[in-house]
């Protein structure tokens, strides 16, 4: 074992979990929703400033709260990635309740938060929507094509180590 | 709790139980999910899942049990849905952990199907709401939108009643006179009356190009020359204009070029000028006291594309921050108390505005009350290679051209036929195509100048016609053409019909003058005089500048009177000295057409030769000293500080 980190994905239904981990490990993406149940584990190894990680990465089925999610899945995390979705409000709208019940109940649990879906905007909506935004931070991302999804994943890798 | 009592209380065929050492060694299974193959390693290592909880598996006290619901497993053989629950036990005295997979994938598999359901019609119901927020945000905008457009359409109708009512008053006003000139043969009176028709007609033919303009600019029909021109020549043109202006009221009116200014650009001259124009009467209508400035830089270069920056500064009353900001919008001030003071549309701004836009640039103003206003506006130009374009004064053209001319407009067949008297060609004028065409049959001609609109048989009509049925010799002819509407498709139409020029209406004779000259003589066009090498020499030194354009005015023709009195007295080593003498002068103030006179002078009186000549060559330098002077003069307030 040594050098593994689990590392969950949260955040609300259909906002792109599944897909930004498909996009991630297997480089596939496509556009049919098939929702996840429970959770599925993958795994991907990262060199991180010459050091290898092991990423046990959990994709968790997506809920409106992570209250909803059974503890045992958070417990023993070592990273969160927060995962939101830039066309729908209701799936970031309550992010900082959530991001800071999180950080209680994980503390020193380094969280990265993703906007996904961002090549759905066009260059003026993207500005506006991510201005407006609560919190910030995010990295945003597609997992369509690929932008700035290694980012997001390199980012918490890096604070794991 | 004994492992006895954990497989009589589990063992089923959906169940596997898998004890492991607290360091993940297999110990024991039985296998009723899947089997381990033999020499099958470390779990923790094999298993990413146990891998990942394996410190929440050595924290686990003994007794104490940790449960995983509905895990997506893909193990061995083995893929389905499992709960799994590890518990600590203790084992012949060894800390084992227990690890319990319980096969729901049924249970599990019916329950994808539902939450999908239930995920899939949540998100369409966000997404429909969105939309639906969405329509009625863009019918807010579109109610705000048909306000506006009903504000405008009010003022709008504010703003032709009143156009027309300024419209008005001048017509009746020439009427009026036109009747007392009728009745009134009085010369002296005559020239006060034509005085004021000619004032009256120019302010007429301000707002109503202010009108054809902006319904130009509306249906967007505009259309932007790409000709190279010297800028400072614009400037100085236009500059001119207002310096006696200004001087009338007591404000003084200066420009200044800076050096780093190419000397010729490629844009459309008419329209820098309407330009500048527009915003010099501007700051000359504002404007009590002090001066107004216009300042012309380069703002940014990259290659052959430049970007030059007009500054126009006057010391005039000043504009308040509210209506600054509605300054060029175009019927907001036809209304507003300031065209009720001061005359005029009102839509010279806006007009200026889109002439700069359209020529991708931009405009600023700046402004406080009782100070004064800054007009800022960019435009991007090409640097150009060319030579400047032919241009020619009247004193330069052979005068042995025919022209003939057709056009039905009586006031505008005068204008035509008197200037192309003046300058000295032949005419013959008939009003309309048929005329045109008779004419064409019956005499050789150098030059048609036509009306595009004109009864029976208009221009174009004629042109077809022309090149329809006639030969090469008469359609070698070059054609001018006049049209009170320039756009790119009336061009498009003439230039296919191989029109030499199409020039824009109401006729101005000096732009016609020059397209003559244009299209039959190559001369360059050369300028009275050019600055360049004095401002170069004074380092731009305004005062040095102004005196030495002085001393050249007052100085220059007792110059001549001293070299007349030589040359009649026949002492033509004298006469030597004073054309020496006066050579640098002509240097300085950038007489180039006097450098070839100059130039033979001293050579004849060098040799002694062609001494028959030397009147005329003195008189002709003479004459090209005073045209220079007459210019010089007006130049000259542009350099007092
Ligand atoms: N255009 C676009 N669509 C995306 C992107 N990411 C995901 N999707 C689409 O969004 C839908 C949901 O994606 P999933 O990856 O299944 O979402 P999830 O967060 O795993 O959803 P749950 O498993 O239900 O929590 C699918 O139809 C994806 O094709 C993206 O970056 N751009
Ligand atoms: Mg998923």
């Amino acid at each position: 074992m040594g050098n593994s980190k689990k590392v969950i994905l949260l955040g609300n239904f259909g906002v792109g979990k599944t897909s930004l981990v498909r996009q991630y490990v297997f480089r596939k993406f496509s556009d049919d929703y098939m929702t996840t149940i429970g959770v599925r584990i993958d795994k991907k190894m990262v060199a991180v400033n010459g050091q290898e990680v092991s990423m046990i990465i959990w994709d968790v089925a997506g809920e409106s709260t992570h209250q909803k999610i059974p503890n045992s899945y958070k417990l023993g995390a070592h990273g969160i990635i927060y995962v939101i979705d830039v066309l729908r409000p209701s799936t970031y709208l309550s992010i900082e309740k959530e991001i800071s019940s999180l950080e209680d109940l994980l503390p020193n649990v380094p969280i990265v938060k993703v906007a996904n879906k961002i090549d759905l905007l066009t260059e003026k909506e993207r500005i506006e929507i991510v201005n407006n935004l609560p919190l910030n931070d995010y990295v945003l991302c597609s997992a369509k094509n690929g932008s700035n999804v290694e980012d997001a994943f390199n980012k918490l890798a890096e604070s794991l180590i | 709790m004994k492992l006895q009592d954990f497989k009589s209380k589990f063992l089923q065929s959906w169940v596997q139980f898998v004890l492991m050492d607290e360091k993940g060694n297999l110990m024991e299974t039985c296998n009723t999910l899947f089997s381990f193959p033999e020499n099958y390693g470390n779990l923790f290592d094999e298993i990413p899942f146990l891998d990942s909880i394996s410190q929440t598996l050595a924290d686990l006290k003994l007794g104490a049990e940790v449960a995983y619901p509905c895990i997506n497993v893909e193990l061995l053989d083995f893929k389905g849905f499992c709960d799994y629950v590890f518990y600590k036990i203790d084992y012949n005295n060894q800390h084992r952990i227990l690890w319990i997979l319980m096969n729901f994938s049924d249970h599990y598999t019916h329950l994808i199907d539902l939450q999908q359901q239930r995920n899939e019609s949540v998100i369409q119901k966000e997404l429909l709401e969105i939309e639906k927020k969405n329509a009625i945000l863009a019918g807010e905008l579109l109610k705000y939108k048909n306000e506006e457009l009903k504000r405008i359409q009010k003022l709008k109708t504010a703003f032709f009643s009143k156009v027309s009512h300024e419209i008005r008053t001048p017509i009746n006003g020439i009427l009026g006179i036109a009747q007392l000139l009728r009745e009134n043969k009085d010369p002296e009176t005559v020239e006060e009356y034509a005085g004021i028709i000619f004032e009256t007609s120019k302010h007429l033919s301000t707002i109503v190009n202010d009108v054809l303009d902006l319904s130009k600019i509306e249906s967007d029909k505009i259309s932007f020359e790409k000709i190279s021109f010297d800028i400072r020549s614009v400037v100085s043109a236009v500059t001119a204009a207002f310096v006696y202006l200004g001087k009338e009221k007591g404000i003084q009116v200066i420009s200044n070029v800076w050096d780093n200014v190419p000397k010729l650009i490629v844009g459309d001259q008419v329209r820098i000028s309407q330009i500048l124009y527009n915003l010099l009467s501007n700051s000359l209508k504002f404007t009590k006291e002090g001066k107004i400035s216009l300042d012309v830089q380069v703002h940014s270069i990259q290659g052959d594309q430049i970007e030059i920056r007009f500054e126009i500064k006057d010391t005039g009353i000043g504009i308040s921050a509210e209506n600054l900001a509605r300054i060029f919008e175009p019927y907001e001030q036809a209304t507003a108390d300031t065209t009720r003071n001061y005359g005029g549309t009102g839509l010279g701004l806006h007009i200026v505005q889109q002439l700069i836009k359209r020529q991708n640039g931009s405009i600023d103003v700046a402004s406080e009350p009782d100070k004064g206003t800054t007009f800022t506006f960019v435009i991007p130009f090409e640097i150009s290679a060319a030579e400047p374009s032919k241009v020619t004064d009247d004193t330069s053209i052979n005068r042995n051209l025919k022209i003939l001319v057709g056009e039905d407009n009586p006031l505008n067949q005068k204008i035509l036929t008197e200037f192309i008297k003046k300058w000295g060609f032949r005419h013959e004028t008939v009003d309309n195509g048929h005329g045109v065409i008779t004419k064409l049959g019956q005499s050789a001609f150098d030059l048609i100048i036509l009306d595009y609109k004109m009864p029976e048989m208009d221009g174009l009509e004629t042109l077809q016609f022309m090149r329809a049925n006639f030969g090469e010799e008469i359609n070698a002819i070059p054609v001018i053409l006049f049209t009170g509407e320039l756009d790119q498709a009336i061009l498009d139409k003439f230039n296919k019909l191989n029109v030499r020029s199409v020039l824009n209406k109401p006729i101005e004779p000096k732009l016609l003058l020059d397209t003559i000259a244009k299209i039959f003589y190559n001369e360059p066009r050369v300028s009275h005089f050019d600055l360049h090498y004095a401002i170069e020499m004074t380092d731009g030194n305004k005062m040095l500048i102004h005196d030495m354009i002085d001393i050249f005015i007052t100085t220059m023709p007792e110059e001549f009177q001293k070299m007349k009195e030589l040359l009649a007295h026949g002492d033509l080593a004298a006469l030597r000295k004073a054309v020496h003498k006066v050579k640098p002068n002509f240097h300085y103030m950038g007489i180039r057409k006097a450098r070839k006179i100059l130039d033979l002078l001293e050579k004849d009186l060098d040799s002694g030769k062609h001494k028959a000549q030397l009147p005329t060559k003195i008189n002709s330098l003479q004459q090209i000293t005073e045209a220079a002077i007459e210019r010089l003069k007006v130049e000259k307030l542009n350099w007092v500080n």
